[in-house]
């Protein structure tokens, strides 16, 4: 199984690697993982004021797919609101990627990962 | 239903002696031998392959004791396998470490040796919830230790 040219450029060059500030009241991380192929996804976003993301960073480990949908959606939720970035679907983010049947779940542990980072946002939101 | 326990006509349950097991997959098999079809219609000759794909499927799931518990949990549990964050940290930090050419064997092979104990005690007190967190986190580290062994 070959993969497409757009997951081979998000592999080859990983936009937003890196951490956030966790204790950042501002800051939502996202930890996910696929125990059956022993990937872990960790993705953290940074809010504005306004509710809008304006910044995304991720540290995946696993397969190429995995970390170009990690990758990928970096990239997309930048400058979107939160309600935008959560109505992102796995099936957007697989299509764009072109992975085939036995790589979507990748594109459903991003999906997993962008929905945690603004559920824990939320909440630490809630609490501050 | 699809049941290696009731196939084998084993006790349905973690806890499982492996020469018990043993010995009644090859009486299994026997039985469905394609010896003992020689003379038999075409129709009892694939009912006999079938039932011996079966026994050897029945077979791979109970030998295995991650597979085994997967099958016994499935049934009393529909949310197998949510995430876990504060163990996925865990796990990142293995791989990290990883990649830094750290040597995490004995850790993550301590790590196993803990969590199938917890995984036979919960089954025995049935505690299915924490089965199933074993569960979760021993095929994490199953699938490392292959990766990096």
């Amino acid at each position: 199984m070959a993969y497409s040219t757009e997951v081979i450029d998000h592999y080859e060059n990983p936009r937003n690697v890196g951490t956030l500030d966790s204790k950042d009241d501002f800051v939502g991380t996202g930890l996910v993982g696929a125990p059956a192929c022993g990937d872990v996804m960790k993705l953290q976003i940074k809010v504005n004021a306004h509710g809008v993301i304006e910044d995304a960073k991720f540290k995946t480990f696993g397969c190429g797919s995995a970390i170009a949908s990690s990758s990928l959606v970096t990239e997309w939720i930048k400058g979107k609101t939160i309600d935008e970035a959560g109505s992102i679907k796995n099936t957007t983010i697989a299509q764009h990627l072109a992975l085939p049947p036995v790589k979507i779940h990748c594109s459903m542990l991003a999906e997993d990962a962008i929905r945690a980072a603004i559920q824990d946002y939320k909440e630490k939101q809630k609490a501050a | 239903m699809f049941d290696p326990f009731t196939l084998f006509g084993l006790k349905k349950q973690y806890d499982l002696d492996m020469e018990l097991l043993e010995e009644a997959y090859f009486a299994a098999q026997k039985k469905t031998h394609p010896d003992q079809f020689s003379k038999s219609s075409s129709e009892e000759k694939a009912e006999a392959s079938k039932r011996s794909a079966d026994i050897n499927r029945a077979y791979l799931i109970l030998k295995d004791p991650l597979k085994r518990a997967e099958f016994l949990l499935r049934e009393t549990n529909k949310d197998l396998f949510s995430h876990d964050p504060l163990f996925l940290e865990e796990v990142m930090q293995w791989k990290e470490q990883a990649a830094a050419k750290e040597d995490i064997r004995d850790d993550l092979l301590s790590t196993q040796k803990t969590l199938f104990n917890t995984l036979e005690t919960s089954f025995k007190q049935k505690e299915y919830e924490e089965a199933e967190r074993a569960l979760y986190q021993l095929t994490y580290v199953h699938k490392f230790l292959k990766e990096i062994w």
